[in-house]
């Protein structure tokens, strides 16, 4: 009896979980996405990469060897040339905004796509990316308004790039024998100074999701979006902080494709899955016509605006880093490798008997950053 | 017996050679002294002194006493002071030198009025009683013979047609007979009993032979002389020789002659013999069985009509509305089936009088406690055991049934490995049914059902809900030819979720809905040719769409609560049946229904014309307690029309339509026990459809076997389906999640069903689409490139067999074999980089479908002895579930592990599962 009812309810509680590969039908050379900007009067760039299958390990493949072109209804032709990693750019365009233009692309394997003919569009600049303090930390706003009352839909990106320092100076590193290993401490510099090539770093950050806003519920097409949430005592405010905000004006299609695809992106199906829906763009493959093919082609300016927020504009910032510090002795320097060497702490003969040893993070900037300043930085 | 058997024969004998016979002829005279002596005393002292033979039956005699002191007095004389005021009678042919006794009967000698003309007067004898005015323990065989009448008799009924009402019982039990159909051969005219067992039918004046069919019961005959409009109650016998019978279908005719296309029933009889997963009856699993009923997934009662979500099920049990009709994730169904008399479900023909849901009615009707004894059964399986008590509270006048059934499984848990020793799941329900007589015109019957479910599986989160339904109905007989029924209820739903654990994240969640129901139908029988059926109905919900609040006081969870919404919704309608000839019959009905959405409630407002998103709220507008913030009211139309072009083959074609104004919000692949249900508010619109329906019914051998072809085309607007990551529980504006999409349905429904024989069950072949259409972007997003895409439910094919073997009358065999297509299923098929993230690519939705469901079942039927007079009777149910082992997917489903999305398909069943199952009758 006493098995009977166990197995019974063992079967109960959700029997057999088993690996499940569906029958899906995806080519290996995955499907066409295409991102990217095409200025009315600028310049356009393009970046073509294939999707790849789910249980892929594949980094990123891109499509390299590709013609891509600009058409216009007036035949004229504008030909982007490939950079290199996917990457296809115009350096600078001069569209007739009363003429319609299409992107065409033909692959290496010989495919030809092409997107929906589209109106080159006329970008409101941006008004303004301002901040405020809010809960302690501090948010990014911009606002922007079109007078002509027709843009309504816009996307905007992010380049976050802070300056910040490590939390210590460091004047040793570990000395090694001729098979690498560590013997011991040894000054950095000839005149034991500190090493500043990795005190002072900047590190950035892009945004990975879609910022999307539309103006369309109100009267005038004017719009305030918070695009930048940084937490209270974020390392980003401890020295300078910048932020280029890139505003893309979208067409009501292009604004609805890209909604779906954040929301479809937010959960890629559970258990008590959500209902995601397919994607599709204004691109079509030519030759295989079923073939989907991900991305959305608008025309219309790229607008930039920088933001820069010092240290002192945010006072009682308090940012701190949690460092772990412990004084080694030098004879043990290879057990406390996982400690960086800073300081001497006591010496013993001219020798070096004992030093303060720091988490890395909390020494070596270039572990979180480069220690090459952006050449837009003052 | 031999006696009664020969009166018999001597009574027929004389009816047909014409032999006219007058109990004036009894002229010899005799003298008696006699005092408390038995009948064959009396007899052979009368015999001895007329010279007269008579015949009876002693056994009908035997509780006779008789004291009487004449003398000179006729034979005529003596036998009417004998039998005054007593059931027994005497018959005395004239020209003839013999006496016929009876009890209860009369024999007539004569032919009844207008036996050879109209003009010829009745002679009939003045004592014939009305037949219902009796009470019987038993039919005997001479009920068919006698001739009873209906009406004040006169000499000269005249012409013309009369109606003629009653009530059709169990002789036992003193139940009503629901679905028992009372046929006329010529001219053909039909009746079928309503749920309380009243019939009413129009017959021409003169005399008839009535036939009776009935679910369960013993075929009977009865011959009637109609003068006026009268009473006339039926009793008719089980068959008692066949403790599991097949019957799927009372009415064997009734599929080939009834006007209503696309509408199944199931009797309790027919239902326990489906194998189940526990081998418990289970009145959902065996409706799944039906042509066009699909399931939603296994162990879940949630099912599907012809291509309808599982929400447009109107789920009725007595009239009260049953919104979970499960327990235990849907292992069983809420309805303890000894309950349960019989189960009717409308796919097509939906009855004017129901409305609400768009897809189907499942009616599902109780039992009437046994009138005259007290009775019970008792069941054991694996996991539930389940009694049921029944008796009258009042003889003949007011009866109970009471049933409660309970889960044990909480007590089998902590045999589990340790990984599930804090799992707890519990359920029970209970059921009391009572029914009065206050008086022919007038009965009471009042409906109490209450259902609760509570697990956990290991985890500190504990699920629970609970139906609460109470109904009362009164009906009451204006005359013969009006009836109504006034039925008053309140139906509740709940569920709750919390955490019991006393920590900062300590949470419960409830959801409740609530309806005040009352409503007035009116059953006027006009004529054979005429029915109409009309009345009025009222609901007002109160629904709560949600709290979720902290559990404990260091809970650090904020207090969420939805606002309370109200509605009212109410119809009227009218339909007629009409008989146009013979051969045709119309039913059409229109129903007129009014929702109205009531304050106080909060509602946003969308910039007309853009998609409903948050971004597009114009503003919040408060109404008032009990404004109308919005109606939403239209018609609907029934309409079926039947015609027989032989006795056993007829063609019928139907149209409905319907109107539905509350819907369930569930995006889960799985049936969830936290599916909310929202009403149409300013921003939700009502869900229509309407749906065409074609079929053919014909019969083969004598009505042994029942095939039917059935197509049907339906539209559906604004079925709501939800967007891409709805979230749907706690959401203040649910009506940017969901979107109305537009959906058509059709297909075929082919059925071949055997009743009877040692051979009996069903098959049935559906082949069916649903496909839903959005492509209107100021609604929602565009789904599939606006083409029709397949709903959640949509499988193509399905095949069911229902098979009985019945070896004995003691030992039989069932199978059920189900195959289906299986559901569709949006696939992730890839990734990409887009946008500075990794992201999924989805399929077209619903482009995929999990793998097909296929499964076996077989279960023993064993009774013990069918000896009648005994304690108890038991009876036990082995059997297999999932014969096969196929692991049939309840779920395909994707997650993120290291990087990459894999699939998992999920199973409930992994293997066969015996189950054994043993009951008791007392």
């Amino acid at each position: 009896m006493k098995k009977l009812v166990f197995c019974c309810l063992t079967i109960l509680l959700f029997c057999c979980k088993e690996k499940y590969d569906a029958p899906v039908n995806v080519p290996v050379t995955g499907y066409l996405v295409i991102e990217g900007y095409i200025s009315t009067n600028g310049p356009a760039e393009l970046q073509l990469s294939r999707s790849i299958p789910l249980d892929d390990t594949a980094k990123m493949i891109n499509e390299t060897l590709a013609q891509v072109r600009l058409q216009g209804r007036d035949n004229t032709i504008y030909s982007f040339t490939e950079n290199g990693g996917g990457r296809y750019t115009i350096s600078n365009l001069n569209l007739n905004t009363s003429q319609q233009y299409r992107l065409y692309i033909k692959s290496k394997s010989g495919k030809e796509y092409a997107s929906d003919y589209v109106t080159p569009r006329v970008a409101p600049p941006i008004d303004s990316v301002a901040w405020i303090r809010q809960n302690d930390g501090v948010q990014i706003y911009v606002n922007t308004h079109d007078p002509k009352n027709n843009t309504w839909y816009y996307r905007w990106t992010t380049e976050e790039t802070w300056e910040f320092n490590s939390t210590y100076y460091t004047s040793l590193d570990f000395d090694r024998n001729s098979e690498k290993r560590i013997i011991g401490v040894k000054y950095r510099r000839p005149d034991q100074g500190l090493d500043t090539r990795i005190f002072t770093c900047w590190a950035n950050q892009s945004s990975t999701s879609l910022l999307l806003g539309s103006s369309k519920k109100l009267s005038t097409d004017s719009i305030h979006k918070p695009l930048i949430d940084i937490v209270p005592h974020s390392w980003k405010l401890s020295v300078l902080y910048s932020v280029l905000v890139k505003q893309y004006a979208l067409s009501k299609e292009e604004y609805e494709f890209l909604d779906k695809m954040k929301k479809n992106s937010e959960e890629t199906g559970s258990f008590f899955g959500r209902q995601p829906s397919e994607l599709k763009g204004n691109i079509q493959c030519i030759t295989t016509p079923n073939e989907p093919v991900i991305g959305f082609i608008g025309i219309a300016n790229r607008q930039e605006k920088r933001l820069w927020i010092k240290r002192s504009e945010v006072p009682f910032w308090n940012y701190t880093q949690d460092c772990y510090t412990y004084t080694v002795p030098t004879d043990s320097a290879e057990y406390y490798s996982y400690l960086m060497p800073t300081n001497p702490v006591e010496y013993e003969n001219g020798r070096i008997k004992s030093y303060l040893g720091v988490s890395p993070v909390c020494v070596d900037c270039t572990l979180r950053g480069v220690n090459v300043k952006p050449s837009f930085w003052p | 017996m031999r006696n009664l058997l020969l009166l018999i024969f001597l009574n027929l004998f004389f009816l047909i050679t014409g032999i006219t016979a007058s109990a004036q002829s009894g002229t010899k005279v005799v003298s008696l002294e006699l005092k408390d002596v038995r009948i064959d005393s009396l007899v052979t002292e009368l015999e001895t002194q007329t010279g007269y033979h008579f015949y009876y039956d002693p056994a009908q005699f035997d509780s006779l006493q008789v004291s009487i002191s004449v003398s000179n007095v006729s034979l005529q004389k003596v036998l009417e002071l004998v039998f005054a005021n007593t059931e027994y009678h005497f018959a005395i042919p004239e020209k003839q030198t013999y006496v016929l006794l009876t009890r209860g009967a009369i024999i007539k000698t004569n032919l009844p009025a207008g036996f050879f003309s109209n003009t010829t007067l009745d002679s009939l004898s003045s004592t014939t009683p009305f037949y219902g005015d009796r009470k019987k323990v038993r039919t005997d065989a001479s009920i068919e013979n006698k001739l009873f009448e209906v009406g004040v008799r006169n000499n000269n009924p005249g012409t013309g047609s009369v109606a003629m009402a009653g009530y059709v019982r169990n002789v036992k039990t003193g139940e009503p007979v629901a679905g028992a159909i009372i046929t006329l051969a010529s001219p053909a005219v039909t009746a079928a009993t309503d749920q309380y067992g009243y019939y009413s039918i129009t017959l021409p004046k003169g005399r008839h032979v009535l036939t009776i069919q009935g679910i369960g019961m013993k075929d009977t005959k009865r011959q009637v002389m109609v003068y006026a409009t009268g009473n006339f109650d039926i009793d008719m016998d089980e068959r008692v020789t066949s403790l599991k019978e097949v019957i799927v279908s009372a009415q064997k005719l009734a599929n080939v002659r009834s006007v209503q296309l696309g509408t199944d029933r199931l009797t309790i009889k027919a239902i326990k013999q489906v194998p189940t997963a526990f081998g418990e009856a289970d009145i959902l699993k065996a409706v799944l069985m039906l042509p066009g009923v699909k399931t939603v997934g296994e162990a879940s009662t949630g099912f599907n009509v012809r291509g309808g979500s599982s929400d447009q099920n109107l789920i009725l049990f007595n009239d009260a509305t049953i919104y979970n009709p499960s327990h235990f994730f849907g292992f069983f169904s809420a309805f303890s089936p000894e309950v349960v008399k019989d189960v009717e479900l409308y796919k097509s023909s939906i009855p004017s009088k129901y409305g609400g849901r768009l897809s189907s009615v499942l009616d599902i009707s109780s039992r009437e406690g046994n009138k005259k004894n007290f009775a019970g059964v008792a069941g054991v399986g694996l996991l539930t055991s389940r009694i049921t008590l029944e008796g009258p509270i009042k003889k003949d006048k007011t009866s109970f049934i009471l049933g409660a059934r309970t889960t044990y499984a909480n007590w089998l848990l902590q045999f589990l490995p340790d990984e599930y020793e804090h799992s707890k799941a519990s359920f029970y329900d209970v059921n009391l049914n009572i029914s009065h007589q206050f008086n022919k015109k007038n009965n009471l019957y009042i409906t109490g059902y209450l259902s609760k479910d509570k697990f956990n599986l290991n985890s500190d989160t504990t699920y629970g809900y609970s139906n609460r339904n109470i109904s009362v109905k009164w009906k009451h007989t204006f005359s013969n030819k009006l009836t109504m029924v006034i039925t008053g209820g309140f139906d509740h739903y709940d569920y709750g979720i919390g955490t019991d654990k006393d920590s900062l994240f300590a949470y419960k969640m409830k959801f409740d809905i609530n309806q005040y129901n009352l409503k007035t139908d009116f059953n006027w029988y006009i004529n054979a040719n005429h029915t109409v059926d009309f009345g009025i109905s009222s609901i007002r919900y109160r629904l709560n769409p949600g709290t979720y609040e902290p559990n404990s006081k260091t809970s650090l969870v904020v207090k969420d609560d939805m606002e309370t919404e109200h509605a009212l919704e109410s119809a009227a309608y009218i339909s007629e049946k009409w008989n146009i000839t013979d051969e045709l019959s119309l039913q059409a009905g229109l129903r007129y229904s009014m929702f109205n959405y009531l304050g106080p409630k909060a509602v946003n407002e969308y910039s007309p014309g853009l998609p409903v998103t948050e971004d597009n709220i114009l503003q919040t507008k408060n109404y008032a307690k009990n404004k109308f913030i919005k109606t939403y009211q239209g018609p609907e139309y029934r309409l079926a029309v039947r015609y027989s072009l032989t006795q056993s083959l007829s063609l019928k074609a139907g149209y409905n339509s319907l109107r539905q104004y509350i819907h369930v919000l569930s995006n889960t692949t799985a049936i969830s026990p936290t599916d909310i249900w929202k009403l149409s508010d300013p921003n939700i619109k009502p869900q229509t459809g309407d749906q065409v329906s074609f079929g053919i019914y014909k019969n083969f051998k004598s009505n042994t076997i029942e095939t039917s072809a059935e197509v049907y085309y339906k539209n559906i607007k604004n079925y709501l389906d939800y967007k891409s990551g709805a979230q749907l529980v706690l959401n203040h504006h649910i009506e940017t999640d969901v979107m109305s999409t537009r959906g058509k349905g059709y297909g075929v429904e082919l059925l071949v069903k055997k009743q009877n024989g040692k051979l009996n069950g069903w098959i049935s072949y559906t082949w069916s689409r649903i496909l839903l259409k959005m492509e209107d972007s100021t609604k929602g997003e565009i789904i599939n490139g606006g083409k029709y895409y397949p709903a959640n439910y949509d499988k193509p094919y399905d095949i069911t067999m229902v098979g009985n073997y019945r070896f004995s009358h003691r030992f039989s065999v069932s199978m059920n074999v189900t195959y289906s297509t299986g559901r569709p299923i949006t696939l992730p098929i890839g990734r990409f980089y887009y946008a500075g993230s990794w992201r999924a690519l989805y399929a077209d939705r619903n482009a995929y479908r999990i793998p097909d469901y296929f499964r076996t079942d077989l279960s023993m039927n064993i009774e013990g002895n069918h000896k009648v007079h005994q304690k108890t009777h038991n009876s036990w149910t082995i059997g297999v579930y999932n014969l096969t082992g196929r692991k049939n997917p309840y779920s395909v489903y994707y997650v993120s592990e290291n990087g990459l999305i894999n699939g998992y398909k999920l199973s409930i069943f992994g293997s066969a599962i015996p189950f054994v199952n043993f009951n008791i009758r007392f």
